[in-house]
């Protein structure tokens, strides 16, 4: 994967400063996904997200070897800490509000954003691996070969995990009454 | 049997592969967010910081004078504090020196009591030098002659 190493000095700090940024745009969406796949929170996940690329920018330590595994970490234990402060808070659907133009009706709003919550939370009672290659399959729209090398597998073991977790999804769906029509 | 019919319902009503396939497309379509195509975003407390800063400049400027200002404005109070102290002393001294209450006031002094220049200080002796003084009319004089008997009340 990527390396960057840390700048110490001043006259390094632009050229690190873009680096960071096209990893960022490179690897952004990726990183989310995978903090998607821990926590069911798409805010959180985002969060997530600027939480270890700031955390980056600041560190000053050794150089680092595998950029995307450091911030992996780093973002893996800052929603450990979030969970375990609970700090559950109100937040809008993102998304919602770009599709909020493109709607006629509040009720259709309101139904849309039900559906998302149902299917989010089907989601989080998956286990972590299932929901790892759903988000990887369906938000970052990856090959199995592209899973398999993220999961450590086969990529015909990919396929049948992925079978697997969209008929275990579709059960729970069903076993909580909603409607896919 | 009636399991066998809420088995056909429910797989009745299972989604097919297809259906899951765009539900799922159409869930992460809304569920990632739009910030993420964005560029990061820096440190907010910082920009916060450099908000609050850019929205009260005069307030900051008016706090931070320069050096010299303030340090004529700090002499001036001290000398200010000086004076009032030298003013205060020299009102408190001036009585005694010409027994007068009013500082370059009057000039003529008023009637001292004896009591205020002499203390009167009564020795247990007795002082015979005065108390052998007639002081009435009828020759009465401050000299004690026959001793006071102190006698135990019951």
């Amino acid at each position: 994967m990527t390396s960057a190493s840390s700048g110490k000095n001043s006259d390094s700090e632009p050229d690190r400063d873009q680096i960071i940024e096209q990893y960022y745009r490179k690897h952004s969406r990726e990183l989310w996904a995978l903090f998607y796949a821990m926590c069911s929170d798409p805010e959180r996940a985002y969060d997530a997200v600027q939480e270890s690329f700031l955390r980056y920018y600041d560190y000053k330590g050794e150089p680092v070897r595998d950029l995307r595994a450091w911030l992996l970490r780093v973002g893996q234990n800052w929603l450990r800490d979030v969970a375990r402060k609970k700090s559950n808070s109100c937040r809008l659907l993102p998304g919602l509000d770009d599709f909020a133009g493109q709607r006629d009706s509040a009720e259709e709003m309101l139904e849309l954003s039900e559906r998302q919550a149902q299917v989010r939370e089907a989601l989080s009672v998956l286990n972590e691996d299932d929901r790892k290659v759903l988000v990887m399959k369906y938000s970052m729209d990856w090959s199995a070969a592209q899973i398999a090398t993220v999961m450590d597998c086969s990529p015909a073991a990919i396929d049948m995990r992925l079978s697997r977790a969209r008929r275990r999804l579709a059960e729970i769906l069903v076993e909580r009454g909603f409607d896919h029509e | 049997m009636n399991d066998n019919f809420n088995t056909n319902r429910a797989s009745s009503r299972m989604p097919s592969d297809d259906q899951m396939e765009s539900l799922l497309r159409d869930f992460f379509r809304l569920e990632v967010p739009a910030d993420l195509k964005q560029p990061l975003r820096r440190n907010p407390s910082a920009t916060a910081a450099a908000a609050t800063l850019a929205l009260a400049p005069d307030h900051h400027v008016e706090q931070l004078r320069p050096r010299s200002v303030r340090f004529v404005g700090v002499t001036a109070s001290v000398a200010a504090m000086a004076l009032a102290m030298l003013v205060l002393v020299s009102r408190n001294h001036e009585p005694l020196e010409n027994g007068s209450g009013f500082a370059g006031g009057d000039t003529n002094p008023p009637a001292t009591t004896p009591d205020h220049d002499n203390p009167m200080l009564v020795s247990p002796q007795g002082d015979s030098s005065t108390s052998t003084q007639v002081i009435g009319p009828d020759g009465v004089t401050l000299e004690e002659i026959d001793p006071i008997e102190l006698h135990p009340q019951n």
